[in-house]
């Protein structure tokens, strides 16, 4: 009992508890507290991030019980944020599910006169930080339940956090994918150098869902089972999403409709943001073994712990069926010179990400990559059309 | 009981590999290729999570329980002809299993 509680109570813990809480509460008050919400996520997560440290344990031993009971709460809250934020959309007395009934008869909580005083500008800023905490948490946690090919449960938890951002697919793509292309020409999701993330968005996700629907189809076909029925994982992952669409049109119609898919894609956006910083300019031998040197890797304390050791990406590359919290730091990968939640924002001005990052791409080169990959290393210098790496002749040095 | 619910043994199985005649034991619910990792074998692998097909296998003898489908991954062919992934393969008996890149160093 002792060892139980003494695992459950660390400050990793605490903060994440903590955190859950806070957000629990600001997102359901919501109004004015979405002002309050949006400041945490834009400035003070990326402030702690900067100077929380490096978190370079290993394997923090955390027992799976406690760990995956973390996973698993992180999909209701997901689905508890949208379901209030579509009750907050709706006009007059419309009450969603009865929530706003069941609230005011037993604790007393008025959602009705909250959303009467609402303004447009409260509402875009909740829209805001429903598609960010959708994209950080919600697919952050799909994406770690995708990976658990072997459980049902896993995967079709999974699959339901990823459609939030309208894309159930990158359960496919990204496994059968991604895994396997990662750093080749093939791989949509690979960042190529010289590529500003503006342009690697759009690229990215329709070759991604291209990719999938690919491989998809190429399975049914396999097991002869009809492209045109519900075995189709493409087909149900559309329709989880449109399923999620379904309910604010209940809250709001046309209007619920409009907006949830402004804010799923936004979340798409932010999603692929982060796919954009964890391999940008890494090339790989196609066929080839992944090694931990294929992905930028960042073990900044606070980024890990709300990511869910999503930054620890070197082992979680090398070793695509390590759960979260068995991943390693891998101090001598090549590393993200900040955490994720800073990088996401550095990405977003290309002039700055190219001068932070270009650098050590060059020192990738130098340092990480393997003779068979310097033609590839020219190649992509050849084709980034950047200063930086079309002069750059380390590789045949 | 929970070998009738689970399909999987509940006691060690021993794997053999062909043609290089290795034999290596499998513990209950531990996948052929995460044992012969552990014991040092170096088999074919790559992905470790039934997506690249590195580790596929031909089932010789014996019977398993396969985490995952492996329709993502191997041929119509393949699969016809018995391939397994041993990465995403659990014995529920002794096996055999045919890996011709499998040598013995």
């Amino acid at each position: 009992m002792r060892a139980f509680l003494s695992s459950m109570v660390t400050p990793r813990a605490l903060a994440l508890s903590a955190l859950a809480l806070s957000f629990f509460f600001m997102m359901t008050l919501g109004g004015p507290f979405y002002y309050l919400a949006a400041f945490v996520i834009t400035s003070v997560f990326s402030l702690l991030d900067m100077v929380g440290g490096q978190d370079n344990s290993d394997n923090d031993g955390k027992p799976w019980y406690y760990a995956n009971i973390q996973a698993y709460q992180i999909p209701f809250a997901m689905l508890w944020f949208g379901l209030i934020y579509a009750w907050y959309l709706g006009t007059g007395m419309s009450d969603l599910f009865g929530v706003g009934g069941f609230l005011k008869t037993h604790t007393g909580f008025d959602m009705f006169a909250i959303r009467a005083r609402t303004t447009a500008p409260e509402l875009i800023t909740g829209g805001y930080c429903l598609a960010t905490i959708w994209a950080g948490f919600g697919t952050t946690i799909g994406h770690e339940l995708t990976h658990r090919t072997w459980s049902k449960v896993a995967i079709i938890t999974g699959r339901w956090m990823l459609a939030l951002t309208s894309d159930a697919s990158f359960s496919i793509e990204h496994v059968y994918g991604h895994h396997l292309t990662l750093g080749t020409p093939a791989d949509p999701a690979t960042a190529r150098r010289g590529e500003s993330v503006y342009h690697f968005i759009p690229r990215s996700t329709f070759g991604q869902i291209i990719s999938a629907w690919h491989i998809e189809t190429g399975r049914l076909a396999r097991k002869g089972q009809s492209i045109w029925s519900l075995h189709n994982r493409m087909f149900t992952g559309w329709a989880m999403t449109l399923a999620y669409a379904g309910v604010f049109y209940m809250a709001a119609g046309w209007k619920g409709v409009i907006i949830f898919f402004a804010i799923s894609w936004f979340g798409k956006c932010y999603l692929e943001a982060i796919n954009y910083i964890e391999h940008y300019g890494i090339v790989r031998v196609a066929g080839t073994q992944v090694e931990p040197r294929h992905s930028w890797n960042c073990n900044q304390r606070v980024s890990s712990w709300l990511l869910f050791n999503l930054p620890r990406h070197s082992h979680h590359h090398a070793m695509g069926d390590k759960p979260y919290w068995e991943l390693n730091c891998y101090p001598d990968a090549p590393m993200m010179p900040h955490g994720y939640l800073t990088m996401i924002y550095i990405a977003l001005i290309p002039p700055l990400f190219r001068k932070i990052m270009h650098p050590r791409v060059l020192d990738w080169d130098r340092r990480y990559a393997v003779p068979a990959e310097y033609p590839l290393i020219v190649e992509a210098n050849r084709r980034s059309n950047t200063a930086d790496f079309i002069n750059n002749v380390a590789p045949a040095e | 009981m929970f070998s009738k619910i689970f399909g999987s043994a509940t006691k060690p199985a021993t794997v053999t590999i062909l043609p290089a005649d290795i034999s290596f034991i499998v513990e209950p619910k531990k996948t052929v290729l995460l044992s012969a990792l552990d014991q040092n074998i170096k088999y074919p692998h790559y992905c470790r999570v039934g997506s690249c097909g590195t580790c596929k296998s031909k089932l010789i003898s014996g019977q398993v329980r396969e985490l995952t489908d492996k329709s993502y991954t191997l041929s119509n062919e393949d699969i016809q002809a018995g391939y397994i992934l041993a990465c995403q393969s659990v014995p529920k008996t002794d096996l055999v299993l045919e890996v011709p890149k499998l040598r013995v160093e």
